[in-house]
């Protein structure tokens, strides 16, 4: 084993400079992390924003942050390197969505799907049949 | 006959162990899933807004995030194989994993003890089960570390430790990509 080469041969680090990756993945994941506190403490005070706005501009950079991470700490990427991690991440992630997003839509639109209670079936039935 | 480790076997090793960190990423799916369905059910009892404290929070996120960081400044010491700075870093790490739990461990149990255990609603649940899974294995991850440290100073950096490094690496980046995730589900969207 050559110790200088080994996380680049075993497939776990790329080619090219790997202290530049975690610094700028430290940096900008510091700078997600304090600008989403800042929206979530203070957003109305400071930039006026409405809570949706402040919401969907959390998720993004929790987004951003996650992608970041992936690729400068865990140098997750499509090249041949990390080539079979990227490839099982991207069939998790699938799995992910459809567990994650199946049960909060199908959990909150339960009351639509579940038959009446005995009063209000019949009041249903009633307006079906015309009676 | 010992067995010898390839550059070849190494690396099949370091896939199955993400294999592994994906079904935990799963594992994790379910109970963000299990939380999202239940956080609005608060039973009377108090909602993320009364409970939570943002600077603990945000404290928290900081500690596990630098922590992150200085598992690859371990990585670049091996690589380097300066051995008493990949000590220092995973020592280092340590510190700031135990920090992380503590402060954990205190948010816990002064809810327990103003009386919001996770008996008390749907939401508490939800929150005790994917706030403490995710403590759990970070609890884990400490003791690999200890005995990661142990390996490394007894027999330097060979490439059986080298493998280790990489797969605690690893774990540990990962759990901070899932505390990014319940940094903003939980605690963001619960204080806004």
């Amino acid at each position: 084993m050559n110790v200088h080469t080994y996380f680049e041969d075993i497939g776990i680090w790329p080619k090219d400079n790997v202290l530049i990756s975690y610094v700028m993945g430290f940096i900008l994941s510091l700078v997600c992390t304090v600008l989403a506190y800042m929206l979530a403490t203070s957003s109305v005070l400071l930039f006026s924003f409405s809570v949706p706005i402040a919401v969907s501009l959390i998720v993004i950079l929790a987004v951003i942050q996650l992608v970041v991470q992936l690729s400068f700490f865990l140098h997750l990427s499509a090249r041949t390197t990390s080539r079979d991690r990227y490839l099982i991440f991207c069939a998790t992630m699938f799995i992910v969505a459809v567990l994650f997003i199946g049960s909060v839509w199908i959990m909150n639109t339960l009351n639509t799907r579940m038959m009446p209670d005995t009063t209000n079936m019949n009041a249903y039935m009633k307006s079906q049949s015309g009676l | 006959m010992t067995h010898v480790r390839t550059i070849e076997s190494d690396t099949k090793t370091v896939f199955g162990f993400w294999t592994y960190l994906m079904t935990d990423l799963v594992l994790f799916a379910s109970l963000f899933a299990m939380y999202a369905v239940l956080h609005a059910n608060t039973a009377g009892g108090p909602s993320g807004r009364d409970i939570f404290s943002g600077p603990v929070v945000l404290a928290e996120t900081l500690i596990l995030l630098t922590s992150s960081f200085v598992v690859g400044l371990a990585m670049l010491a091996a690589r380097a194989h300066k051995k008493m700075l990949v000590i220092s870093a995973v020592v280092l790490t340590m510190i700031l994993g135990i920090g992380f739990l503590a402060t954990e461990l205190a948010e816990f149990s002064s809810l327990v003890a103003a009386g919001h255990s996770w008996a008390q609603s749907g939401f508490l649940s939800g929150y005790f089960a994917l706030v403490g899974t995710h403590g759990l294995h970070i609890f884990i991850g400490l003791i690999w570390a200890l005995m990661l440290l142990e390996h490394i100073a007894h027999n330097g950096l060979t490439q059986s430790n080298m493998r280790k490094l990489v797969l605690f690496s690893l774990f540990w980046h990962f759990l901070d990509i899932i505390w990014i995730c319940i940094f903003t589900l939980v605690y963001l969207l619960g204080i806004i």
